[in-house]
């Protein structure tokens, strides 16, 4: 099915899109335009001040000879970040950088969680969640320095001994709505696993787990990843953690009282018949959990 | 002539001086979208763009995280065919760019 026949009226189309799409896009170095939108529907004046208030901007009346643009063709530019990445030093932290004597240069800096991009981000001062990144990777110019800032779980273009796979010794298991991941990997007989939780998030995954009938969405919160299986807003959609937060086995979304199974047409079914009181049913807004139990 | 249904620039964006090289952003690369089926827009703007870093008016960068604000969208290819001439964005107040076309 074309994006276009899933488009959803949603407020967050664009996190539908980013969620949904695996088609880049091209982007300038210095932007052609200027936001002015300090409120809004995921905005706010202190996230205003610091991330897009910041942003550069092409003032001038002078068009731009862009050249040729064939660098910019899919597998060309993987190729050039490639490269990029081969030659770059890797730095342990950025007071390494200093050994180096000399300007110039290009360095690989690398994180495997949220709270190491982060203090990666506030040195820069760019977004404290990865953006506009290509493939997980982010290239910053700062005091005449290249950086490619790079996650070792998602960037498939780091060298194979540079990259953090998931574990093998763990099954994926669909929680049952309102149930904790604890719940569901006990039940399984197994224990919740939450430091392989990162690699759930994708929308991949989640459509091998459950229906996902509008698409994924990016959201925020600490019982992602999750599918919606009741009437609300987000109904039927796989919801994506923008932000890695920690994933917490303790943690759950919904009214306990619903019931409901593994399956998710059984599950609407015995709990239509189950409460006999749609109108409980369709003020709730559940998630289904999608949970790792250690085996 | 042709008209495309792509060019937008969202409610809370200004262009300034940079209204003509926002147009000509446009223009040079529209043929990218052609060529290049992995892509699905050109954007005029840029998240990690920053004041106090590094930048080059003439580079121009790939990503896999829709950038949103200003942009250039392929009717066809990532998008669809569909029976609608432009995609639905309902909460936004949208300044739709005709771009026309010679064909």
């Amino acid at each position: 099915m074309s994006l276009r026949e899933q488009w959803p009226t949603l407020n967050h189309w664009d996190n539908w899109l980013r969620a949904n799409s695996e088609y880049d896009c091209v982007v300038p170095s210095l932007p052609r335009n200027r936001n002015f939108g300090a409120t809004g529907a995921s905005m706010n004046a202190n996230v205003f001040a610091r991330d897009i208030a910041t942003v550069g901007f092409y003032s001038s009346r002078e068009l731009v000879d862009f050249g040729n643009l064939d660098y910019l063709l899919n597998e060309r530019y993987e190729a050039h970040i490639r490269d990029l990445v081969k030659n770059a030093m890797p730095l342990a932290g950025l007071d390494a950088r200093a050994a180096a004597g000399r300007k110039g240069m290009t360095y690989l800096l690398l994180y495997d969680d949220t709270p190491k991009f982060v203090a990666l981000a506030q040195f820069f001062r760019i977004w404290q969640h990865p953006r506009s990144h290509y493939r997980f990777l982010q290239v910053i110019e700062f005091d005449q320095d290249l950086f490619l800032i790079a996650d070792v779980r998602f960037c498939p273009l780091l060298p194979d001994h540079m990259r953090l796979l998931p574990s093998n010794a763990v099954a994926v298991v669909p929680a049952k709505e309102g149930n904790t991941c604890e719940q569901a990997c006990a039940a399984n007989r197994g224990t919740c696993s939450p430091q392989d939780m990162p690699w759930l998030n994708s929308c991949k995954k989640l459509k091998q787990f459950f229906p996902c009938e509008r698409g994924c969405l990016l959201e925020a919160g600490m019982d992602l990843p999750a599918y919606v299986s009741s009437v609300s807003v987000h109904e039927s959609f796989c919801l994506l953690a923008s932000f890695l937060f920690p994933s917490l086995c303790s943690v759950f979304h919904g009214d306990q009282r619903l019931l409901c199974d593994q399956d998710a047409q059984r599950a609407h079914r015995v709990r239509g018949d189950a409460s006999g009181n749609e109108s409980l049913v369709r003020v709730q807004t559940v998630r289904r959990g999608l949970n790792r139990a250690a085996e | 002539m042709r008209k495309r249904c792509g060019g937008r620039g969202e409610r809370a964006l200004t262009l300034g001086a940079a209204r003509f090289d926002f147009l000509n952003l446009f223009e040079k690369t529209a043929a990218l979208l052609d060529r290049d089926e992995t892509l699905m827009c050109i954007s005029s703007w840029n998240d990690n763009s920053r004041t106090h870093l590094g930048v080059d008016a003439q580079l121009l960068m790939r990503t896999s995280y829709f950038p949103g604000l200003g942009w250039m969208l392929k009717v066809t290819g990532a998008v669809g065919e569909g029976e609608k001439k432009c995609v639905p964005l309902n909460f936004f107040r949208v300044a739709e760019i005709a771009l026309d076309v010679v064909a």
